[in-house]
Formats: C-alpha cells, structure tokens, sequence
C-alpha cells in the first residue's frame, strides 16, 4: 500500500508519527466515451458560449453565484489567504464513548501505521482506546482540507474515519411520513421481532457480492474474446516509420566516407578531452583516415 | 525554443517514439539527446551484459546536465508496453515495493536515452537472486588535494592487495574523478559480507599507507587522499554500470580499461565523441568476469585472521 499522508497524531503532549493510507477502494469497470463512428476518445473542450470559443486554463476564474447572474470572483490568492494552515498533524480534541457516533457521519476510512518510532506510542494509545470503549474525535488537514475525523480502534490498529460536520447532516424528520408514528398492534411488533429473529445471522462481508459487476465483467469479456471491440485508436501520424538502426548505421558509413575523402573533419567526432596539468583543455586528436 | 520533434522510429520490431533529439545534453561539448540514443542504440550489447536482469536506477536530466535532475527507481505507467520491470523491496526494508525498469532489449534503452536518462545504475545482484551480489566493488575517489595519479597508484594496490588475496580485479574509470575496481564473484555472499569485505581490505590498505588511503567517512577529515568507499556495495545503491554515461561537462563514459591502459588513460579519457570508436575496437572488458564468478571463502579467512 501506498501512504497518502505523513505526519503524527498528537494528543495532550504526546506525538505519535504516522501514515495514512486509504483503507477502502472501489472496483467498478471504468469506461470511455468514445465517438461511435471512429471510436476515437471525446475529448472535453472549455469553451465560453458568448464568446464563442475555446478559452484555455489562465481564461477561466472562480465564480461564486450569490443571485440569480450575479457573481463575485474568487482569485487562487483569495483562497490562499483562507486555506488552513498544512499542518501536519492529527489534532485529537475530545474522546467520545464509540457508540455515540451514529454511522452517517462517517464518510472514508484510512487506515494509520506508526513509523518506527511511534509503535510503543501507538499501541498504547490502541490498547487505552481499546480498554475504555473510546473513538477520538481529532482534526486534520488533508491536501489543503480541513477535515473533522475520528480516530478508533480498528482490527489491529488504528483507523482515521473523516467524517461530516454537523450542520452537513440533514435532518431525517423533514420527511413528513417518518416523523409522526401510527398506532402499533404488540401482536404484531411480536411477528415481526420474530422474524428478524429467524433471519439473523452473523455478518460475514465477503458472502456479498457486486452481481452486476460481475455481469458486466463476464459481458467484457465475451465482447474482448469475439473481437467485438474498440480498436485503439492509431497514434496521430508523424510521418514515415523510420528504422532507427537503419539510419544510425548509414549515418556511420556516411561519416566514414566523409572521413575517408576528406581526412580528419574538424566535427566534434575528432575533438577529444584531455586533462593536462593545467585541467581540463579542448584539443583536436591526430586521427589519420 | 525550436518546435517540438516528433518522430516514430522501428528499432528491433518495436515502435517508439522519439522526441526533441536536437536537445543539447552536454553544453560544452555539445552532445545531445540524438548522440544519446545512438551511444545507446550502438553500444547496446556492452550495456546489456551489465544492466541485463538487474534493477536498475536511471537518473534523468530532461533539460540537459546543467538544469534539473531526478533519480526514478520505479518504472513510470506511461512507460511503452516493452518495457519489463520487476517488483522489489525497497532497499531500507520497508514493505513498500518499487518496480524496478529492467534493461533487458535495445528499445529499452532507446526509450530510457529518450527519457534523458544519463547515468544508469544497475544493482550488484541480479533479480533472481537480489541479495547475493556477482560483483564487488572498490570505489576510489580522490579527496581534496589529491591527483589522477594518487588514485591510480592507489588502484594498482588494490590489484595487489586482491592478487595476494586470490582475486582477479578488472577497473573502471568512473568517469567523473576516480576509479571503480570490479572484482566478479559467485553470487552466495550477502551485501553485509562484500561491503565487510572491501571495508577490511580497505582498512588493511589505509593501515599500510596512512598517507595516500583513507576510509573516513567524514569528507573533511579525507584530504589529500584516495578514500576507498566500501558502501557502494550495498543493496539499491547506485554506482554507474560499465560503460554508462555521467551527467560531468566532459559526457565521460564509465568505461573499463585494461590494467596496462590504466597507467596512462585519464579520467574522462573516453566520452560521448569517441567512445563507439573505442567499442569497435575494443571487446568489453568486464566480459570475462562473467565466466569467472571468484570464490570469497579463502580471501575473507585471510582477512578475517589479519583484522582479528
């Protein structure tokens, strides 16, 4: 695995240095948008519909839309004087007993190693966590983010969920049939505890798999077996193919023969370097033929 | 700055193309990128005796010697589809692998002159054994205050030293100040033992000749001498192959010379501008250390009894 981040978490006076490395990752079969007649790649051009053209990279700013048309612009200076400070710390602020974090604050998960001098540190910080039932609630700043993150114990070791900030979070009452409850016979509260009953089991992750994925890779490849398939589009032509080997051995005969009529030329191939006394000099070698 | 070139070239049943070849490498004696792939394209069977199946570091110099340079060890995604790598550890024992470019055919080595790649430095082992070098090395390097000649001489006690010891030796000139002397063994040692092994006779030489060898390790604490560096032969280090490029302002080659050319020849005595002559004239030298991998058995118990 690759780190993504270094640096530490720090909580109270004690720094423990780290990597972060991302924990999850997705698997779906990526595609390309390719024109159907030639089947080249598109391509994305910007382009200003007023104007109407192409514009390039120093063309195009930053725009906030306060009200309908109206924009104030934002130059990378001005986020610059705003970007958090790229510290490169795990800043923990609160322990929080684990089961007060409801999962939909959590949005990615990484995984955190010690670097050779932070082990003991950071077993010990997984060994307390562990013994107190506790996830810490920390900042960090990842690629000029800030986020909010919990750190918690994580199989053998200690995994930095980033997470949303409250205010991000929607309120699940806003949806009108959820907030108000109907009246609920127990007999069949009961039936219903009864079946969930029936079909509990342990929660085994690899028992479930992307069937479509699964389909479309088996698809994939039936097209790719049946040469029923894109061909890559051909480099854009830059003239004739040259044998290089060809050409490097004529340019040598070629020399030669120039050599042979005309005696030593005064290209670089009859300089030579020599180091004298007095260092390095320039001088010509007294080749014959 | 000219247009940029383009061009795709056949080399050995594969396409590739070349780029800016008209891109000056070397300001001084004005080398450029196109002199690189023709040095590479020429000399491409004395290159790949020593780079072939060994990790290999390259260091580019896109701009030419005198702007910016990188180290890559790991082999880029945009590499061509030839291109064969191998997976390694890293160096410093970390779990993280490199994916190591492998020299192994001429369109690689006409993809990495293209890259701007100078100086190539293949590993001591080889990938299928990756902790056993088949080569050892002695590099000699004149401290401040110290001449050609200080490591010549010191080079021909190394031969010495070796001779008493059993070993052949064949030297290099590294192509920037000193010497590299390359002694070809069977590939049982660990890199622990080969660079034991040279810091001890290295050790053993600054004994007898406190005036001309050192083994200091700090830099200011060398002068006037020919420090003999035993850490080359460590796994992943980078010391430039036989016959490969140095980024110097004189596009010296690191070439191997006969002991009897080494009491004559200077450091850049061969460079970008005559080297091919010299190849044509010249077998590889370091060939026959191939077929002479030398036990250490012998010459570490003789060491080992005059260190204790």
């Amino acid at each position: 695995m690759r780190s993504l981040w270094n640096g530490s978490i720090s909580f109270g006076l004690v720094n423990i240095p780290v990597k972060l490395y991302a924990g999850t990752s997705s698997e779906d079969i990526k595609f390309n948008y390719l024109h159907r007649i030639c089947q080249t790649p598109i391509k994305y051009q910007k382009a200003c519909p007023r104007c109407a053209k192409e514009v390039g990279e120093d063309e195009i700013v930053k725009g906030y839309q306060f009200q309908k048309s109206q924009y104030v612009i934002m130059e990378n200076e001005d986020f610059e004087a705003i970007a958090p400070e790229k510290t490169r710390t795990i800043d923990i602020l609160d322990f929080v007993q684990l089961e007060s974090i409801d999962p939909v604050y959590f949005q990615r998960t990484y995984y955190l190693e010690p670097t050779e001098t932070g082990i003991k540190a950071y077993h010990l910080l997984k060994q307390a966590m562990q013994a107190t039932g506790k996830i810490a609630i920390a900042k960090v700043v990842i690629r000029s983010r800030e986020h909010l993150a919990a750190v918690r114990v994580y199989g053998s070791g200690l995994a930095l969920e980033t997470m949303y900030y409250a205010h991000e979070i929607r309120s699940i009452d806003q949806l009108t049939r959820v907030g108000t409850e109907p009246e609920i016979n127990p007999r069949e509260l009961e039936m219903a505890m009864m079946i969930i009953d029936n079909l509990t089991t342990a929660f085994e992750p690899a028992k479930y798999h992307n069937e479509y994925q699964k389909l479309l890779a088996a698809v994939l490849e039936q097209k790719i077996a049946g040469k029923e398939t894109a061909p890559a589009p051909a480099p854009p032509a830059t003239g004739k193919v040259i044998d290089l080997m060809a050409a490097l051995e004529a340019s040598v005969q070629a020399t030669k023969h120039e050599q042979d009529e005309q005696g030593p030329s005064p290209g670089r191939e009859s300089t030579q370097l020599k180091v004298t006394s007095k260092g390095l000099r320039r001088q010509k070698t007294e080749e014959t033929g | 700055m000219a247009a940029e070139q383009r061009q795709t070239v056949l080399i050995d049943g594969q396409e590739l193309e070349i780029t800016n070849w008209d891109r000056i490498l070397w300001p001084e004696p004005g080398f450029t990128k196109g002199d690189l792939i023709r040095y590479y394209a020429l000399a491409t069977p004395y290159l790949l005796t020593h780079l072939r199946d060994r990790p290999l570091t390259v260091t580019r110099y896109p701009q030419g010697i005198t702007g910016c340079s990188f180290y890559q060890k790991n082999c880029p995604a945009y590499a061509p589809p030839f291109v064969k790598t191998a997976p390694m550890e890293s160096s410093r024992g970390s779990e993280k692998t490199i994916n190591y470019i492998l020299a192994q055919d001429r369109p690689t080595l006409v993809w990495l002159a293209n890259q701007a790649c100078i100086e190539l430095h293949p590993w001591l082992s080889r990938r299928t054994c990756p902790e056993f070098p088949d080569w050892l090395v002695f590099d000699l390097d004149p401290a401040e205050g110290c001449s050609f000649d200080d490591v010549r001489e010191i080079a021909f006690l190394v031969r010495k030293a070796l001779n008493e010891l059993g070993l052949v030796s064949y030297p290099k000139l590294s192509g920037a100040t000193g010497i590299h002397i390359y002694v070809p063994i069977e590939p049982r040692y660990p890199y622990s033992v080969t660079s034991g092994f040279v810091g001890s006779v290295g050790r053993i030489l600054e004994a007898v000749y406190p005036a001309k060898v050192t083994t200091e390790r700090l830099v200011k604490n060398r002068t006037g001498r020919v420090y003999i560096d035993h850490l080359q032969n460590l796994q992943g280090k980078t010391l430039a192959a036989p016959y490969s490029p140095r980024p110097g302002p004189e596009a010296a080659i690191s070439a191997p010379v006969t002991w009897e050319e080494l009491e004559f020849v200077y450091p850049q005595h061969f460079h970008l501008g005559n080297i091919l002559e010299r190849l044509q004239k010249t077998p590889d030298l370091f060939a026959p250390g191939l077929h002479n991998r030398q036990s250490l058995d012998e010459a570490l118990a003789t060491i080992g009894a005059q260190v204790t």
